[in-house]
Formats: structure tokens, C-alpha cells, sequence
């Protein structure tokens, strides 16, 4: 990832009423990766989105787009942003086509041949000129991606795309917007609750918790920490069987709990530990490897009080 | 950046292709039609066209005869009615005027009071320009745009004045079309003004007819705005529509119930009838034109001045 930044949030902090509801986020999207935004459902991800796009104000910090700031020169910097916040509501008594000359018009030197190029881009057909209100929640979602499509932003916002579709629309998505992302450049910033959809849609995700940024991690990242297995070793004294291991075999405990260690080392160090442990007149009851799925890193990190 | 024109043909669209706009351009066509026809059928069985002017002599005489017996009874107000319409009816008789006659730009300068009609049916589509944007989610996708917020709320409030223009000509229209059948399209007749110091002038229906189209769109622009701010402020096309028709229908009531406070006269209703003050009878006394478009000048700019602050400022939430 060698490509310019587009996305600069800097300390962003939203207080509604004295209660902070997104506490100074402060993280960078390059062009051409889909950033995930993660959080359990309240933890701010739509009131950031709301502010990147000028929906709602910001109490502090700054969001700049190509180096624009959305506060100070709202207009150019917005005409970079093609976004669908929440559901793609549309005039529903429009046609699909009606709406996207709507929108056209709001934004300066977008041509007739755009509006068809990005009906056939999202596939909609001849169905475009069909009333939005005969439309599946699938067609009203590729609607939406047209509309945030026309004028050919440097970032893509999407919040919560796959609510309400279904496993085929997820992954037809997904796959767009990755393609997206590689042929275009575009910089794709895409919000859940679910870490399932993220991990194959984003190149990197930031957890968000109570309206703070937990993390940002790049997920090949997080799958190459997956490939090292954990162990967990069920002792009776696991500080003691830690400094163990740590003397004789140079391994750092991963974690210590009651009556457990847990360890990250390869299958065939297995054996050689045990016989250390048992060396050093520790008690071991049992071993087992454990799963560790993203999900469970997730719910781990934020303290797995999903609320919804 | 993006362009007005583009932003108004934008909300226009959204006006224009709705059902429910073309529902009410057709309730206001049959609604001018019936009123006006059934306003025919009734006058023609009234009085005959020969013997209008034994007819006229009759009513003055009648009218003389109750001045002269009840004179302490009427109020003042009354006995300068009586004397008017004797004035009027005596130049008639005197200039050969038929005053039975019904001219079609007679009944059209009568549709200029359907402009109340047209005030409703704009307030009910001014309801849904802003608060339907929130009440269907697109509000999301309009203020995401490289558009400001203040010229998004112009062209919104440009499409409203439009549309209002568009019920006032198919009104005038409506009203020339059914008139020009039912009383021929055939040569005008002159009408009658008695001014406030008793003297008759002969003037044309047109131009009253375009006076009063005038005067009564100053009132449909007042309540449209307040329509478009209520929309704009609570987000409700319910409360907009509701709160504006029940002041325009109920309004006036109000001012003559509390007609004796001297703060009557600094409610925006007491002044919405213009010809009132300009024929010299205000709801209350001593109101100058002068006055009336000062105070509707200061609503008129806060409603304008309140649904800008508001829409300019608002977080855009849930």
C-alpha cells in the first residue's frame, strides 16, 4: 500500500447533550483499500460517518478528504465522497433512472453516458426505468451504489451495506467493491457490526468501542497471528509453569489464567513443553489447541458486550 | 458548484411526478367548475334582463325607505353600505348599466376569492418539501452533495413559489374557460367602485379581477411560507399542513374574537385581507395599508429567516 492517503480523520469527537459519543478517532484511509469499520451496534460508527459526510457537526478534530477539510470547505470536499448512509432510501415514486438525474444534477459536469455506464456497471438493466418502489431490497441497494457512484469519488462510504441482503447480494458486493478498490483506486470505507462480512471484504479494519478507536489492524496481519497456533495448558500453578517455559524454552505466555496458560507454539514444540513442566514438578491436567476465529478476537477485544 | 437551476428543476421533478400534485390541479379544476356552474344555474332563474330597471328603481326606494325608518337602529358601518349601494344603483340607472348582467370577467374577478382554495392545496404540497425528505430517509442522500444547504432550501422554497404560480393560472384559466362558456366570451361590462367619499367610478372587471388576484396572492404567499417553515422546523408534513390550514381557515375568527386588545393589531391575521383596508373597512379601525405590509414584511422575513437557521444548523440524526 503505497498509495496516497485520501481519508485523514484527525481527533474526531462528537458530545451530544455531554455525553461523548465518538471520543477523538484519529486514522488514515489510502486510496484503493477497503477499510472496515467495526463495532458493536451504538459504538459510534454512524454518528463518524454522519460527521465525514456533514450530516451532523462536529464538537472536535477535523476530516479531511484529499487534503480538503469537509468543515471549512464542505462543498469541495464532499464532491469527493459518494456515500450511502444507512438504508438507500430513494423517491420511491421515481424511477431508478429519475433518481440518478436527480442526483446528477447536484453535482457539476456529470454526463448522460455516466448515468447509463453506471446502471450497467451495478447491473440494474432495463429495470432502471421502472418506480423505485417495485424494487427488491437488492435492486434498492445497487440503487444506492449507482447514486454514490455517478460523479466518481475518491472515497466510497458505505454504512452497513449488507443489512437486509442476502448471501448471494453479499458477496456480489463484496466483489464489486473490491474490484472497486483495485481497478479505481477508490478508497472504500464500508461500516458493520459483523466481523464475518468484514474479513473478506477489507484489507484493514478498525475496531470501534463506546465511540473510542480500539484498533486498527490490517487483517493479513491478523490471519498471519492466526497461522501461529495457541495452546492452552491446564496447570496447576500457570505463573510458575509461565517462567518455566519462558527459561527453558524462550516462549512468552500469550496469556495466564486461573489454572491456565496459554501459549502460542507449533504442534511439535509440544511434547519437549510438557516434559519441561513435569520436569519442574508442575501438575499438568490437560492440553488442548484452541480456535481462535477473528469473532472471538473481536468479541475478546471488545470485552464481548455485543449489544445487538 | 452545483447549480440553482439544476436544484430547482430537481425539487420541481419532485412535485411534478407525484399522483397526489395532479390529484389536487384536478380537485381545484372541478371545484372552480361546479362552484361557477352552479353559481350560473342560480342566477338564471333570478331575474329577468328586461326589467332591470324597474327592478333597480325598487331597490333604491326600499333602501331610502329604511335609512329614513330605522336610522337610529343601524350602525354607522350599515348606513354607509345602504348609502353606497344607493349611489351605485342610481348611476346604473342613470349610464344605462345593467347591473344584473353577468359578464365572464365579472366571475372571474369572483375567483380571486378561490385563491383560498389554491393557498390549501399549496401548503399541502409545501408540507412534504422538507419534511418528506426526512420522513422517506433521502434527506441522507440530498445533503451529501456538493451543494450547500442554504441553496438546497432556495431551490425548494423557488419550486414552492412556482408551483403556487401554477395553481393561480389554472385557477384564472379554469375560471376564464368556464365563464366564457357559460356567459359567452362577448363584451365587457364596466363595474362599479364606490370610494370611501361616495363618488362612482365605472372601472373593468379585468383589472379587478387582476387587483384582487393581486392582492389575495400576497395572503397565499404569507401562509405558504408559514407552511414551508413549520415543514422545515418540525420536520412534520402533518404539523405544516395542519397548522397552517387551520390558521388560514380559522384565523380571521380568532382576530374578531379578540378584536378589542390593542395587540390584535400586530397578529399577522388582522392584516392578510388587504382589500379590506384598501376599500376603507379594516377588521380593526385606524389600520393603514401601510401598516398591514409592515407587520406581514416582519413575519414574512422571520418565517424565512427561522427555516434557514434551522435547516443550515440541524445534525442530520436516525
Amino acid at each position: 500500500m503505497t498509495r496516497e492517503t485520501v481519508v485523514q480523520i484527525r481527533g474526531l469527537t462528537k458530545r451530544i447533550k455531554g455525553k461523548t459519543i465518538v471520543d477523538s478517532l484519529t486514522f488514515d484511509v489510502p486510496g484503493g483499500e477497503v477499510f472496515g469499520f467495526l463495532g458493536p451496534n451504538g459504538a459510534g460508527k454512524t454518528t463518524t460517518i454522519r460527521m465525514m459526510v456533514g450530516l451532523m457537526g462536529m464538537s472536535g478534530g477535523e476530516v479531511l478528504i484529499d487534503g480538503i477539510s469537509v468543515k471549512k470547505d464542505f462543498t469541495r470536499a464532499i464532491s469527493r465522497v459518494g456515500a450511502i448512509v444507512e438504508n438507500p432510501e430513494m423517491y420511491k415514486f421515481l424511477t431508478g433512472y429519475q433518481n440518478l438525474i436527480h442526483f446528477a444534477r447536484m453535482h457539476p459536469g456529470i454526463p448522460k453516458s455516466r448515468i447509463d455506464e453506471v446502471v450497467e456497471l451495478v447491473g440494474l438493466g432495463q429495470r432502471i426505468h421502472e418506480k423505485v418502489k417495485t424494487y427488491s431490497l437488492g435492486m434498492r441497494q445497487r440503487l444506492g451504489v449507482a447514486q454514490a457512484m455517478l460523479h466518481k469519488p475518491a472515497v466510497l462510504i458505505l454504512d452497513e451495506p449488507t443489512n437486509g441482503l442476502d448471501p448471494a447480494g453479499i458477496r456480489e458486493l463484496r466483489d464489486y467493491l473490491r474490484t472497486l478498490a483495485a481497478k479505481e483506486g477508490t478508497a472504500v470505507i464500508v461500516s458493520s457490526h459483523l466481523l464475518s462480512e468484514m474479513e473478506l471484504m477489507c484489507d484493514r479494519v478498525a475496531i470501534l468501542q463506546k465511540g473510542k478507536l480500539v484498533t486498527v489492524k490490517s487483517l493479513k496481519e491478523w490471519m498471519g497471528r492466526d497461522a501461529a497456533p495457541r495452546h492452552v495448558f491446564e496447570v496447576d500453578r500457570p505463573a510458575d509453569a509461565a517462567a518455566v517455559l519462558q527459561r527453558t524454552m524462550g516462549l512468552a505466555p500469550a496469556a495466564i489464567g486461573h489454572q491456565q496458560l496459554e501459549v502460542e507454539a507449533e504442534r511439535e514444540r509440544i511434547p519437549g513443553m510438557t516434559a519441561q513442566l513435569i520436569a519442574a514438578g508442575i501438575a499438568v491436567f490437560g492440553i488442548r489447541k484452541v480456535q481462535s476465529t477473528l469473532e472471538e478476537q473481536f468479541l475478546a477485544m471488545t470485552g464481548g458486550d455485543q449489544v445487538g | 458548484m452545483a447549480n440553482l437551476t439544476g436544484l430547482i428543476r430537481n425539487e420541481q421533478m419532485k412535485i411534478y411526478r407525484r399522483p397526489r400534485t395532479w390529484l389536487l390541479v384536478g380537485l381545484l379544476i372541478a371545484i372552480v367548475s361546479l362552484l361557477f356552474f352552479m353559481e350560473w344555474r342560480d342566477r338564471a332563474t333570478a331575474i329577468g334582463v328586461s326589467d332591470w330597471r324597474p327592478e333597480l328603481e325598487t331597490h333604491i326606494r326600499d333602501m331610502q325607505q329604511m335609512l329614513e325608518q330605522e336610522q337610529d337602529g343601524l350602525g354607522e358601518k350599515a348606513v354607509r353600505n345602504i348609502q353606497d349601494s344607493i349611489r351605485e344603483s342610481q348611476y346604473a340607472l342613470d349610464h344605462n348599466i345593467n347591473p344584473f348582467v353577468n359578464t365572464m370577467w365579472q366571475m372571474v374577478s369572483h375567483s380571486a376569492n378561490l385563491i383560498t382554495v389554491v393557498t390549501l392545496f399549496v401548503i399541502i404540497v409545501t408540507g412534504d418539501l422538507v419534511a418528506g425528505e426526512f420522513a422517506w430517509g433521502t434527506i441522507k442522500l440530498l445533503l451529501i452533495r456538493p451543494a450547500s444547504r442554504s441553496k438546497i432550501l432556495l431551490a425548494k422554497y423557488a419550486a414552492m413559489l412556482l408551483f403556487a404560480l401554477f395553481l393561480l393560472a389554472v385557477l384564472f384559466v379554469t375560471a376564464i374557460g368556464v365563464n366564457g362558456l357559460l356567459y359567452g366570451f362577448g363584451p365587457e361590462q364596466p363595474y362599479l367602485a364606490v370610494s370611501s367619499d361616495g363618488t362612482v367610478t365605472e372601472k373593468s372587471y379585468a383589472a379587478l379581477a387582476l387587483q384582487t388576484y393581486g392582492l389575495n396572492s400576497i395572503s397565499l404567499l404569507l401562509m405558504a411560507t408559514f407552511a414551508f417553515m413549520v415543514s422545515t422546523v418540525f420536520r412534520s408534513s402533518t404539523m405544516a399542513i395542519g397548522f397552517s390550514a387551520g390558521l388560514l381557515l380559522g384565523g380571521t375568527m380568532i382576530v374578531a374574537q379578540f378584536a378589542k386588545y390593542s395587540w390584535v393589531n400586530y397578529l399577522l391575521f388582522t392584516h392578510l385581507d388587504l382589500r379590506q383596508s384598501l376599500e376603507g373597512r379594516p377588521i380593526v379601525p385606524g389600520t393603514t395599508i401601510g401598516f398591514s405590509l409592515v407587520v406581514m414584511a416582519c413575519y414574512y422575513l422571520l418565517f424565512l429567516a427561522m427555516s434557514w437557521t434551522v435547516f443550515r444548523r440541524r445534525d442530520v440524526a436516525a
